[in-house]
């Protein structure tokens, strides 16, 4: 394979997919092509049989690319007229015959190797469709037990009746009459209507709830997927980036068949990827240097799952230097970030965990390829966040290093107390409430300007929540509802307007416009109401010594990310440029074709752009002399990544501006990175 | 194969918003009052008119953010456009309507005092203010038409 570093079998399903879509496209074109040729017709089909090469190339299945070059030989020759469309049909389809018989014989290796996890029949879906329909089957379980609850209230009350008819017989012994005897037989004979009419109602409701709640666990598991999609990945990665940077590394991988809901496994993928980077380039030492230390020459990386009552725990492990804290103690002074000396024993504390979360944050000299470029443990603690998990580090000097994630299995339900503060609902996970109770104000210590309970023998602070979350202070009651969160080894305790319920709630994520730290998401109550979930993390941390240093001092460490922009009409190509230049620490937004990427290049800006040749509406050359061609945009870097292998052709690009001509058939991910690094500096 | 170039590039060319045509376009515009004054977008920006509805502060935000809504289900932003206008802060006790925008990636709304009306306008003169694209008159009115991006996103 000519790609290195990063894992091409992952996307070989999708190029059978596409390719399939791609040669059902091409042979509607041929058919046509016999009846009628016309000039758009076989440009729309060159340009299919150009991608189809393409993929394939990057994909290393160099026999189908061949076809694939002579089907665009062949077309290229009737669109110049030097053949006849009609004629050539016949030699058209069975060079499709050909790439089709290809494709089948890898589908079938690829079968053989699927065949073992399922056999169960598969279509495609839209994920997005599958997540609606998901959330809707929650909805209707979390809906059903506001019925059921409203259901044991109808109970009790028809319970009543017995003690009313008790009453009234009493009350007609004491006044016989015709009349009220009359009215007694009427009203009995109602209640027994109610009954009859309640008993079919919870009935037909006593065979709703069994169904509803398998919808539930079949929605759920309908979005699980086992770890190893994402797991199986990083073996290749690890093993090309130890030789690249000439460490020995045993990678081992346990866990990768737990089932977790897919949002969790998508989200966690980056994370991994720059804690796996940071182990190998960070931790793991040059072999010579790991001798003179007296350890084994072959470092150790892993990366284990387990599952335990609902919460998975990823660790990320490695034998190598460990964290140099006193490294970090420099940096951050130079920063102007307050330092407090304490003794650390195996665990880095949250405060510092803290500090080396921030974009740009490195301890390593040097910018290799593959990580200190200031993305790692921020992507982390953002994702870590945002499934409401939590995450810990374990490191010793020369012993090595340990990240420990935890994180629920599904984030569909997210148990909850809901609270109101300023009258409006807001939702505090429960797993991070250590107790609920009201307090007496006598309770309160106060130290300089902080406010303390006791609880059991220790002082913690008391906070308002109103006021941290921005509204105006509670007005002082005699007992106050308090709310005390923890957060590994911070607790704090809340003063709380007012305690609502505990409730099951489903999250919406809250559009990415309003950028703010203290929400989590939002979810929608059954009576339409919103409720804002609280980021437990930045509350406690509201109530430690550091609280406002970051926003403030960290501002000019942040390093810029730079921003590419990725331009070609094949899936697979993109999302490979994508997944390189992700990893590398890139912010990546991807386009179609040239006129897209001239929309984007209107609205942002872009640090570069890498585009391939052959695209609908727009091509790379065009798109290139646009760029060079605008006043604000000549300046940005343009990297052409292409299967033309033609001097001519790189003349061309060349000649309409580009900085950088890649070849597919030469492509490597270093040579790419290379060259960015290279023109944008 | 010339001819089709030709068109590309003025495609391009109007994607960075140099206009080729010389013809004047006629527009649909929404247009609404806040505080004293008139400001339009043009019809197709906008997604859905609301009604008043409650809005739900959300904590961190900038200060321009009202809350959000939650419109069938679906949660969305609200701008306070007065704020963002500097014409003072929007009273959510009093009357108003939301105008929710449908051109950005995910959906969004501003506020307003009222919804005036919809209008085919041909004449827009050039304005000085950044946050406008131009100006028209409207029967009496002078309606300032907003360009949304610099009003959401006036960073990029």
């Amino acid at each position: 394979m000519m790609t290195k570093g990063i894992d091409v079998s992952q996307f070989i399903e999708a190029f059978i997919q596409t390719a399939r879509e791609r040669l059902l496209k091409l042979e509607q074109a041929f058919l046509k092509l016999e009846k009628k040729e016309t000039k758009e017709l076989v440009q729309e089909a060159f340009r299919e049989a150009h991608t189809l090469k393409g993929e394939a190339k990057m994909l290393g299945l160099k026999e189908i690319s061949e076809v694939a070059h002579s089907l665009e030989n062949l077309l290229g020759e009737i669109r110049d007229k030097k053949r006849k469309g009609s004629e050539t049909v016949d030699e058209l389809l069975k060079k499709l015959e050909e790439i089709k018989g290809f494709i089948n014989q890898i589908d079938k290796k690829e079968i053989k190797k699927e065949t073992k996890i399922s056999q169960q029949e598969t279509i495609r879906i839209k994920t997005g469709l599958l997540e609606k329909m998901g959330n809707l089957a929650l909805e209707t379980v979390l809906n059903l037990r506001q019925i059921e609850k409203n259901n044991f209230y109808l109970r009790q009350l028809l319970k009543k009746q017995i003690e009313l008819k008790k009453e009234w017989e009493n009350l007609s012994d004491f006044f016989p009459s015709e009349e009220i005897q009359a009215f007694q037989e009427k009203l009995f004979s109602f209640f027994e209507n109610l009954k009859k009419v309640w008993f079919r109602y919870e009935n037909t409701l006593s065979y709703q709830s069994p169904i509803t709640e398998e919808l539930f666990y079949q929605s759920i598991s309908s979005r699980m997927v086992p770890l190893s999609t994402i797991f199986n990945l990083y073996s290749r990665q690890i093993r090309d980036m130890a030789k690249e940077l000439g460490k020995l590394v045993d990678f081992t991988v346990s866990g990768g068949e737990i089932e977790v809901d897919r949002a969790i496994v998508e989200a966690l993928n980056e994370p991994l990827i720059h804690l796996l980077r940071n182990a190998l380039d960070h931790g793991i030492e040059l072999p010579l240097e790991r001798q003179k230390k007296g350890k084994p020459e072959i470092g150790k990386i892993s990366l284990k799952a387990t599952q335990h009552k609902g919460k998975i725990t990823i660790e990320v492990e490695d034998d190598g230097r460990g964290i140099d804290l006193n490294k970090i103690k420099e940096i951050a002074l130079k920063h102007g970030i307050i330092w407090k000396e304490r003794e650390i024993k195996k665990e880095i504390p949250l405060e510092i965990i803290e500090i080396m979360s921030f974009s740009g944050f490195t301890t390593c000299d040097k910018v290799t390829k593959f990580s200190g470029r200031g993305v790692g443990l921020d992507v982390v603690k953002k994702v870590v966040e945002h499934l409401n998990g939590s995450w810990r580090i374990f490191s010793e000097p020369d012993k090595g290093t340990k990240v420990i994630l935890e994180l629920p299995i599904s984030i569909a339900l997210l148990p909850s107390l809901l609270i109101k503060a300023n009258g409006q609902l807001f939702a505090i996970p429960t797993k991070w409430i250590e107790e609920i109770r009201e307090i007496k104000i006598e309770e309160i210590t106060k130290l300089q300007n902080r406010e303390l309970i006791k609880l059991n023998k220790d002082s913690i602070s008391l906070l308002d929540l109103n006021q941290v979350i921005g509204f105006s202070r509670l007005s002082p009651r005699p007992r106050i509802p308090v709310v005390i969160l923890r957060y590994q080894e911070y607790r704090c305790a809340f003063k709380i307007e007012n305690l609502v319920d505990n409730q099951d709630i489903i999250i919406k994520p809250l559009n990415k416009y309003l950028k703010t730290s203290l929400a989590l998401g939002s979810s929608i109550l059954e009576d339409g109401t919103v409720a804002i979930i609280l980021n437990v993390f930045e509350l406690v941390k509201a109530s430690s010594d550091t609280k406002y240093y970051f926003k403030e001092t960290f501002k000019p460490f942040k390093k810029k990310t730079l921003k590419v922009l990725v331009v070609d009409d094949a899936l697979i190509t993109r999302t490979m440029l994508k997944n390189i230049l992700v990893s590398a620490g890139y912010e990546v937004t991807t386009a179609v074709n040239g006129m897209d990427a001239l929309k984007y290049l209107a609205e942002t800006p872009f640090d570069v752009v890498v585009t391939d040749i052959e695209m609908p509406k727009m091509d790379g050359f065009q798109l290139t002399s646009e760029i060079k061609r605008h006043p604000n945009l000549k300046d940005i870097p343009v990297i052409i990544i292409t299967s033309h292998e033609t001097e001519e052709e790189k003349r061309k690009g060349l000649e309409v501006g580009a900085d950088a001509y890649l070849l597919k058939s030469k492509f490597s991910q270093e040579f790419l990175l290379e060259t960015i690094e290279r023109l944008t500096s | 194969m010339r001819e089709n170039f030709e068109t590309l590039l003025k495609e391009a060319a109007s994607l960075r918003g140099k206009s080729v045509e010389k013809e004047k376009p006629i527009v649909e515009v929404l247009y609404f009052r806040l505080g004293q004054e008139y400001y339009g977008i043009e019809l197709k920006e906008a997604k859905e008119i609301v009604a008043k509805a409650p809005v739900y502060p959300v904590p961190g935000t900038e200060e321009h953010i009202l809350g959000v809504i939650n419109l069938r289900g679906e949660i969305i932003p609200l701008i306070d456009l007065k704020f963002r206008l500097n014409l003072g802060k929007s009273n959510l006790e009093k009357p108003f309507q939301i105008i929710v925008i449908g051109i950005f990636e995910e959906p969004l709304a501003m506020l307003v005092d009222v919804v005036e009306d919809i209008v085919e306008v041909s004449e827009i003169l050039s304005s000085e203010e950044s946050v406008l694209k131009g100006k028209t008159q409207i029967g009496e009115k002078i309606v300032g038409l907003l360009d949304l991006k610099k009003i959401f996103y006036p960073e990029d």
